[in-house]
């Protein structure tokens, strides 16, 4: 009789790793992405993932605005601004003067803070969810083309969601730097080194855009990427970054750059 | 487990990090707040020479001008003379035809006539009734004459003393009569009043025209003397009061536009173009005080030129003069609810002048001088002091200006730096305290 076949001894099953709750997956974001899109990849699909993250920045954002229009040396900046974009088209000839004393007596007349505020929070709850979904449609596209993974658009929905996170974060420092330095767009970038920063001004647009919130954002977005699509992370971040350097360069050149900070 | 711990540890580091750096920024947010920034061109306050110039638009007329007009109405047969004709001082002018006023005058000669031989008669008459008179008389004496008979003689000669003396009133109502029809006579022939030119020729030969005895009369022509000429131009009631005869004006005529002119002012009208026409049209009195109030000066041009009466002239004319004033541009000067300050702020440098400054602001703001005594807030005529990178709101007494310049007579010294533009900045947006920043003037900011 011959000796029976070796009987491998049953390996012990892991215990399945408890969900983590909604507060630690949005710190998860910050501390450890990787192992937040590990679980999320296995995780059944949730709605929550991106819509929290999304309306905790409209609010921010909302507060952002208010806070900010209130300052009167921010305030005080954007009336120079307003004044020096319309004395340049008087010297350029396309509205007379007395067209731009009515033009600024009006903008003076109804551009209050309150208004200012207002405006601004509208723009806010639209850049959130334009964002997210925009960032999740490329995310998705890039999947599909380059990584060749049938990844479903709510999970990749679920990675700009929660990537959000650090937009939002970005929001809050962008405030509290703006408050200090008294001027809008001063978020943690190469600007703070302008004293006299120009939305108008090309370069100090390029210098806007190299923040130091968008590159961690941008990231993060990559190591989505790359963890839900099992590729490599490195052409993970190739693409993600080099989307992100086309649309601000884009956005810089027809003139929206202030879109790109 | 053991490898869960250095995770664990990893996130609560990242959390601290992330915590402090939000609780730093936010103090220093509270603490460190921006005021509003203000750029603004400077200059300094400096001496020059000014000169008040009131401007004024107007027409070039003769010194002398003389309407000619007739006094007799009818045909012209006679012009001799054209527009821009020199003419001597009674030179024949214009003829109007005189049939009807030779025969108005050999009418009244023949009056004249009439009544003098009428007064021949009456005197012929009363010499006869006279001496019946003084024959009967005799007889009426000697009771050869009745009573009623002599009444008859008597009333005979004081009815032919009276027709007498008719007659003689008849003889001097034909004289005047006559005496008239020769002045008619002698107006249909009009001569020039003065030496000069015929600036202005309405009528034609062959043209009837009415005389100004009992209507407006046609203005045939206008003579002037071009060698005398002036400028009439127009002054508002707000810089009337600083004009006085003797000042000199510099005048721009267009037809010359590449030469100067100067003059002296003459006359300065003491009542105004509109008083002056509501006298001949009551009706229009609401169209007329709706119009600005005018002043008419004249001024003497004295350079001598090929000037045309009804030339369009501007006038600057010099009112006050003042040599080395202390001066500050004219955007500089703007106006503020300010309260003098009674105390000068100790000159200290950093946050200690901004709070001298913001006291004194606050001191306006309240109403109340350094005594804590309220006083009314007024508008004042300020101008803008750099002290720093603040500005102090600094009251000003204002003389006189010229197209460039205000002079200063109390408030500022000699250069000091002030505020020069822009005019938003002035006109608004600075304050007493306003930090503010230099920089270049918006023109020069669009420049590539």
């Amino acid at each position: 009789m011959e000796p029976s076949p070796p009987v491998s001894e049953p390996q012990p099953t892991q215990p399945a790793a408890a969900a983590t709750s909604l507060a630690g997956r949005l710190f998860n974001v910050i501390a450890a992405p990787g192992e937040l899109f590990d679980e999320i990849k296995s995780a059944p699909a949730s709605t929550v993932n991106w819509l929290v993250p999304v309306l905790i920045y409209i609010a921010i954002g909302t507060i952002s605005a208010c806070v900010l229009f209130a300052q009167p040396a921010i305030f005080q900046t954007i009336r120079d601004q307003q004044t020096k974009a319309m004395d340049k088209m008087v010297q350029q000839g396309k509205i007379t003067q007395a067209q731009e004393d009515q033009a600024l007596q009006t903008v003076e007349k109804f551009m209050r803070p309150a208004v200012l505020s207002v405006l601004a929070s509208f723009g806010v709850i639209i850049q959130g969810f334009v964002s997210v979904f925009a960032w999740a449609l490329v995310l998705w596209l890039f999947g599909q083309w380059f990584f060749k993974a049938q990844v479903a658009y709510v999970k990749m929905l679920e990675v700009a969601g929660l990537s959000m996170v650090i937009v939002f974060l970005g929001a809050i420092l962008g405030t509290l730097l703006g408050v200090i330095f008294g001027r809008l767009n001063a978020g943690p970038s190469l600007a703070l080194l302008v004293s006299d920063f120009d939305l108008t001004n090309r370069v100090h647009l390029l210098l806007g855009a190299v923040n130091a919130m968008n590159l961690w954002h941008a990231a993060v977005l990559a190591v989505g990427l790359a963890r839900l699509t099992g590729g490599r992370m490195a052409k993970a971040f190739a693409a993600v970054f080099g989307f992100w350097v086309v649309i601000e360069l884009l956005l810089i050149a027809i003139h929206l750059g202030q879109w790109a900070l | 487990m053991v490898m869960a711990k250095p995770k664990k540890r990893r996130k609560i580091v990242i959390f601290s990090v992330i915590v402090l750096v939000l609780a730093g920024l936010t103090l220093a947010a509270i603490f460190k707040k921006r005021e509003p920034l203000i750029t603004v061109q400077t200059e300094k306050v400096s001496r020059h020479s000014l000169t008040n110039i009131v401007v004024a638009n107007g027409k070039i007329q003769p010194v002398i001008q003389v309407v000619i007009s007739p006094e007799v109405s009818g045909e012209i047969i006679a012009l001799p003379v054209k527009e821009g004709q020199a003419v001597k001082k009674g030179d024949l002018l214009v003829k109007i035809n005189p049939d009807i006023y030779i025969a108005a005058t050999n009418q009244a000669m023949a009056g004249y006539e009439s009544a003098v031989a009428a007064k021949v008669s009456a005197a012929a008459s009363l010499e006869k009734a006279q001496t019946d008179y003084d024959r009967n008389l005799e007889l009426f004496h000697r009771k050869l004459l009745s009573e009623s008979d002599f009444a008859g003689f008597k009333a005979a000669r004081d009815v032919a003393q009276a027709q007498l003396e008719s007659a003689d009133d008849q003889v001097n109502v034909a004289k005047a009569n006559l005496d008239s029809a020769d002045e008619e006579l002698e107006r249909t022939t009009i001569a020039s009043p003065l030496d000069g030119t015929v600036s202005k020729l309405n009528s034609q030969l062959g043209e009837r025209v009415l005389g100004t005895i009992q209507n407006v009369g046609t203005v045939i022509m206008i003579v002037s003397d071009l060698n005398q000429m002036e400028a009439r131009v127009d002054v508002g009631e707000m810089d009337v009061t600083g004009i006085k005869p003797g000042q000199t004006a510099r005048l721009e005529v267009d037809a010359f536009k590449d030469r100067t002119f100067y003059g002296v002012v003459t006359d300065v009208a003491s009542s105004s173009k509109d008083s002056n026409s509501q006298g001949t049209s009551l009706s229009s009195s609401s169209s007329v005080s709706q119009e600005a109030t005018q002043f008419q000066v004249r001024i003497r041009c004295s350079d001598p030129e090929a000037f045309r009466p009804g030339m369009s002239v501007s006038a600057d004319i010099e009112t006050e003069y003042r040599t080395n004033a202390l001066t500050v541009p004219l955007a500089s000067v703007t106006t503020r609810l300010v309260i003098p300050k009674l105390v000068d702020p100790p000159t200290v440098k950093g946050t200690n002048a901004a709070k001298a400054t913001s006291a004194g602001a606050t001191n306006s703001a309240n109403g109340t001088n350094a005594a804590g005594v309220k006083t009314p807030n007024k508008a004042s005529d300020v101008v803008f002091v750099v002290k720093g990178e603040h500005v102090d709101a600094v009251p000003v007494k204002i003389g006189i200006c010229d197209d460039t310049y205000w002079e200063i007579t109390d408030g500022l010294t000699n250069n000091e730096e002030i505020v020069s533009g822009g005019y938003r900045a002035i006109s608004r947006d600075l304050q007493d305290g306003t930090k503010i920043k230099k920089g270049p003037a918006p023109a020069e900011t669009s420049k590539p």
